[in-house]
């Protein structure tokens, strides 16, 4: 039994989906993709909120022009594909600028990683700004009104609470949203930023091995969005038990 | 009228639209409130007695006309209305507590961060309110964990936590399961026999005639009718508040 | 599929033009920034001086061995090949530092015209239409001409160029293999297909795996390339007798007009090289490096 899979499995061909004969010796590609992923989604997520609440809080404004500044601002990056977008802004701004070549963590290159953050940042806060919007809306209008009837500022109102109130609203679909953003950030591949699927490119082109370093990131993708995902339906079903008190 | 105070909010034809022009909630409404008046305000739903509370404090921006506050035009855009809005309390019928701070940093919030003393003195006049409407064993619950009786007494004290010269009372016992409506009244009669200032959309008949000092009659935005509670109830001129009062009583 | 490729650039210079107003002289295709602080002598004419820059930028796309692909060497990430060795001489003939930007093969020579790379290596032929985007130094490899990658299986069935007509053919995008499965621009590719689907994908190893699970029925690559292909895996073969000809020589690209003067000694560097043989040396290091990198023991 055992040596019929043993000789199943030195008999794949080097197009298999299952021929992951290229580990361990091209591990640390993969190692440094999921780092590189991880770090890449998790900054340009958190660069995104302070943004996306500035567009939120603008859309909801009574300013026609305000608001149609950050409408315009979130139907152009919502209604365009990342990949153009990412291109746009890494040939255009960023061949100007030029960034220094600097090796974070000895395979981070600062001058590719900061324009694919920023890509993804600036892509994220549109829909980041959405999930803020929503989840202030969600907040009973009276909590403001209250707020203003005791002669608090709009904006303390916002601050003080309005906001903390839709945090509740928003952590778990910010948090979809990182788990969104580890999936879509694989297309910075294309501009060689070295995350995941650039790993498992590149193992594929230098070993022949034309299939399974894919199947493999897929596998890694999973095994880091599908638990991510259900911790947090978790913690959205306790925060709601705790409203039912 | 009983009362002879001065004039402290002046209402001079207020027409509010919404919809851009729709609806007219009120149409060309003139009052005044003096000081130390408790004025009951009843009519029929929709009648735009609430639309008018809120057009006091500009909760509600009136389409046109003016709102006098201590003889300024608070309906000026330039008038910083939050200044104002502090000595004009208000309680709402749905309470709009704040779920997430406890019942003592509900009432000391707006005193706290607009400067008006330290959190300390905040928190030591609140106990001291709560002590007065009877709560000062929940100053740390979460407003959750309160009965709608407790939550709007709580509402009412956050109120009066700013030391406001006059109180606009939105339905504040409508939401209320009935054997809570007393303990509410209770401390509005209270505050209006210490003489406060107070101005009450409701439907309780009992508590207009007994407490008001005048009762305002509402239909379709307009003020129809306005007299003393005895006469008001005695001898109503209208007969639109005549079909009105023969459904409510 | 250049002209597309073409396409792509200006528009994206274009968008960045407007989404910029002003100030963003790097986004034109046509006028190349001058590339500050690489320590570049701006020349305008490749009449100019010589030029002696402290660091050299150089793109290619390192998912093609044996021309560029990456190695573990001592456990650290390495790019290595025929192009990377020779860019490295380059370098040491100029007396500059390398630096290695590894991007898709399509965007290369984008960058190179936006002046963000001084030098693209990445076994890119000389074409009409790649001339006109951007200057080409000699060739600098006598390249196996392409060949037609197939399940060994189905070889039979192909005996002349003609056998493809009605078939699936995969080539790369923005290659001159691409010219020979559509035909798209004869003068760069007299010999191509008629009448085949093409394929078009930007990495070679998908355009095996298409292959493979039989999506496609046959893959034009560079000859080097395909027969690397059929030695690794059983399942393919290389069609024989089966001539598709010369499509041009793998040249060294630097932006059009040559502005920082580079291409004098790019081209004194590829003489020496040709004339020592190193080429040739290259070549067989790289096929070594990259067998040891197959073999996975």
């Amino acid at each position: 039994m055992f040596d019929a899979i043993a000789a199943w499995y030195a008999g794949l061909g080097p197009a298999s989906f299952f021929n992951f004969k290229f580990l361990p010796k091209y591990a640390v590609y993969f190692v440094h993709g999921i780092e590189y992923t991880l770090l890449l989604s998790v900054v340009s997520v958190l660069l995104a909120i302070i943004p996306a609440l500035l567009l939120a809080l603008m859309r909801l404004s009574k300013n026609r022009f305000i608001k149609g500044i950050s409408g315009a601002y979130i139907a152009v990056f919502r209604s365009t594909p990342l990949l153009v977008q990412l291109s746009i802004i890494y040939f255009g701004p960023f061949s100007v600028i030029r960034l220094p070549v600097v090796q974070l963590f000895g395979f981070v290159d600062i001058s590719r990683f900061i324009p694919g953050v920023i890509a993804l940042a600036l892509n994220s806060s549109a829909y980041v700004a959405e999930i803020f919007r929503a989840g202030i809306l969600a907040v009973d209008g009276g909590q403001m009104e209250a707020a203003r009837s005791l002669g608090l500022s709009k904006w303390q109102g916002m601050k003080l609470v309005v906001l903390p109130q839709a945090v509740k609203n928003i952590l778990p679909a910010l948090a979809n949203e990182l788990v969104t953003m580890v999936k879509e950030s694989s297309i910075v591949m294309a501009l060689g930023m070295q995350d995941l699927m650039w790993g498992a490119k590149t193992v594929a082109s230098t070993t022949y091995i034309t299939l399974a370093p894919y199947v493999l990131a897929a596998i890694i993708y999973f095994c880091i969005n599908f638990p991510a995902s259900k911790a947090i339906e978790a913690v959205e079903r306790r925060m709601r038990r705790g409203d039912q008190r | 009228m009983a009362i002879s105070g001065e004039t402290l909010i002046q209402v001079r034809h207020v027409t509010k639209e919404f919809s851009k022009g729709a609806v007219k909630a009120l149409d060309d409404c003139s009052i005044d409130i003096a000081k130390g008046e408790v004025v009951a305000i009843i009519g029929p739903s929709g009648s735009g007695k609430s639309t008018l509370l809120r057009c006091l404090n500009l909760l509600e921006t009136p389409t046109s006309g003016t709102v006098h506050f201590h003889g300024v035009d608070i309906t000026d855009p330039k008038t910083d209305i939050d200044l104002h809005r502090r000595k004009m309390g208000m309680v709402f019928q749905h309470f709009n507590l704040f779920p997430h701070m406890t019942v003592l940093k509900n009432i000391a919030l707006a005193p706290t961060q607009l400067g008006l003393c330290s959190e300390e003195e905040a928190q030591k006049k609140a106990m001291a309110l709560l002590e007065r409407v009877g709560l000062a064993d929940k100053a740390q619950e979460y407003p959750i964990r309160l009965s709608g009786g407790q939550k709007q007494r709580i509402a009412i004290v956050r109120a009066l936590a700013m030391e406001p010269e006059v109180m606009l009372f939105d339905e504040p016992t409508s939401a209320l399961d009935p054997e809570m409506v007393g303990e509410v009244l209770e401390v509005m009669k209270e505050l209006a026999h210490e003489g406060m200032t107070m101005v009450v959309v409701t439907h309780e008949m009992g508590f207009a005639r007994e407490v008001g000092t005048r009762v305002v009659f509402m239909d379709g935005g307009r003020i129809l009718e306005q007299n003393t509670p005895q006469e008001f109830f005695a001898h109503p001129q209208e007969q639109r508040t005549v079909d009105f009062l023969s459904k409510v009583l | 599929m250049k002209n597309n490729k073409k396409i792509l650039g200006l528009a994206l210079s274009a968008a960045l033009s407007l989404s910029l107003l002003a100030g963003c002289g790097g986004g034109s295709a046509t006028t190349p920034a001058p590339a500050e602080s690489k320590g570049a002598e701006p020349a305008q004419s490749q009449a100019a001086e010589p030029a002696t820059p402290t660091k050299l930028v150089f793109g290619t796309s390192a998912d093609y061995p044996p021309f560029e692909f990456h190695i573990l060497k001592d456990g650290q990430d390495t790019i290595v090949g025929l192009d990377v060795s020779i860019a490295y001489e380059i370098a040491k003939d100029m007396g500059a530092e390398l630096e290695i930007v590894d991007m898709n093969f399509d965007n290369l020579l984008t960058m190179v015209t936006q002046g963000n790379l001084d030098f693209v290596i990445a076994d890119t032929e000389s074409t009409p239409d790649r001339e006109a985007a951007a200057d080409a130094s000699k060739p600098y490899y006598e390249d196996l001409a392409p060949m037609v990658l197939v399940k060994k299986a189905n070889l039979d069935q192909y005996k002349s160029i003609d056998d493809f007509t009605g078939k699936s053919v995969g080539a790369q995008t923005g290659t001159n293999k691409a010219l020979i499965v559509t035909g798209e621009d004869e003068e760069t590719a007299p010999i191509h297909m008629t009448g085949a689907n093409p394929v078009l994908l930007t990495t070679v190893g998908d355009l095996v795996n298409q292959l493979v699970y039989d999506k496609v029925d046959a893959v034009v690559l560079d000859g080097a390339v395909a027969v690397k292909y059929a030695q690794t895996n059983s399942d393919l073969a290389v069609v024989e007798g089966v001539e598709l000809g010369s499509v041009g020589l793998p040249c060294v690209w630097v932006a059009e007009g040559d502005p920082k003067g580079l291409l004098p000694s790019i081209n004194a560097t590829i003489d020496r090289l040709l004339a020592e043989g190193a080429i040739d040396t290259f070549m067989e290091e790289a096929d070594a490096l990259s067998s040891e990198a197959i073999g996975l023991d």
